[in-house]
């Protein structure tokens, strides 16, 4: 259960965060009650909505972004390969993948512990979900449209990598 | 060289491992900290260490053990499986090679990091590593199935 201390800490970077939304013209969705914020980024490709949330009992900022797409029963296995072979190429940050019911997201965590945030932090974890996303989420959906094998996309991955 | 916050933030880091009295190999050039520890099926090798390009404190934990050939595609499946079930931090697995590491990153950009937040990190890693890695061990014998890894923990 969250302790006062803990929900306050949340609000700080909660509010740090719709200030810096607000300064930089982003259009977004907050809910001042469950601490959340949704938004929506134009990728290169395919629209890229982040969910920001706190996680209060950790002290963590969690950012999600999921794809807007889910892998079909036959292919779910497969993608595993994909997802690792994408998230071993990532500094920050990794794509959770449900094997069960075939959803991939992007998530991006950092402490806000001790008042350990800032403007220009919240601002690189912003950016990383959505350039991380952009330069995924196309791949995610070649495979998925069957225009590539995972093996295929192993490949590409790594070689772009190397 | 390393600037300033990356120093004090490197500081940081020995400070939380010198409050606990641990031993570990530091190099300040390279802004890395190698650590030991002992967890319940296998010794855990920790790299602590900043990426200046991006103002992140990585803490990533290499597992002892390689998936063999045959394996691989299930330590993916595996790694999907428990990644799926964490809040911080992730686990990679690199089927060209079968190894697997644990990773947990934090943003210090701007801002001020306590031990505290290093503390955290640190416990984090360790738990998680020691809670996955007999399993993923187990995975990679073909003893568990990688669907029911994260079940009855």
């Amino acid at each position: 259960m969250p302790t006062e201390q803990n929900a306050t800490g949340a609000r700080k970077v909660f509010d740090a965060f719709c200030e810096y939304l607000d300064e930089h013209a982003w259009k977004y969705n907050k809910d001042a009650q469950q601490l959340t914020i949704s938004l929506n980024a134009k990728g290169d490709d395919l629209v890229i909505p982040v969910r920001i949330s706190f996680d209060e009992n950790l002290h963590i900022i969690l950012l999600l972004s999921p794809m807007p797409f889910d892998v079909p029963e036959d292919m779910r296995k497969p993608m595993a390969v994909a997802v690792t072979a994408a998230n071993l190429c990532i500094v920050d940050g990794s794509f959770d993948y449900n094997v069960e019911n075939g959803n991939i997201l992007y998530r991006i965590t950092s402490s806000y512990r001790d008042g350990a945030f800032s403007k220009e932090s919240l601002e690189y974890l912003l950016m990383c979900a959505c350039v991380t996303t952009d330069k995924y989420n196309d791949k995610f959906k070649d495979i998925v449209d069957r225009k590539v094998s995972t093996d295929e996309m192993q490949k590409i991955i790594f070689n772009k990598e190397d | 060289m390393a600037d300033k916050k990356a120093l004090d933030v490197f500081k940081t880091i020995c400070d939380m491992l010198d409050s606990h009295h641990f031993n570990y190999v530091k190099d300040v050039e390279k802004l890395t900290v190698r650590i030991t520890m002992s967890g319940k099926d296998f010794s855990m090798e920790f790299k602590l260490w900043l990426y200046e390009k991006s103002d992140i404190i990585i803490f990533d934990c290499t597992l002892p053990f390689k998936f063999c050939e045959e394996q691989r595609s299930n330590g993916a499946l595996a790694v999907c499986y428990i990644n799926y079930h964490l809040a911080d931090g992730n686990f990679d697995c690199d089927v060209r090679d079968g190894r697997v590491k644990f990773r947990i990153t934090t943003s210090y950009r701007g801002c001020n990091i306590s031990t505290g937040v290093v503390d955290f990190m640190f416990n984090i890693a360790c738990q998680t590593v020691d809670r996955y890695n007999g399993r993923l061990a187990l995975v990679n014998q073909g003893k568990l199935d990688p669907k029911d890894i994260t079940k009855n923990l």
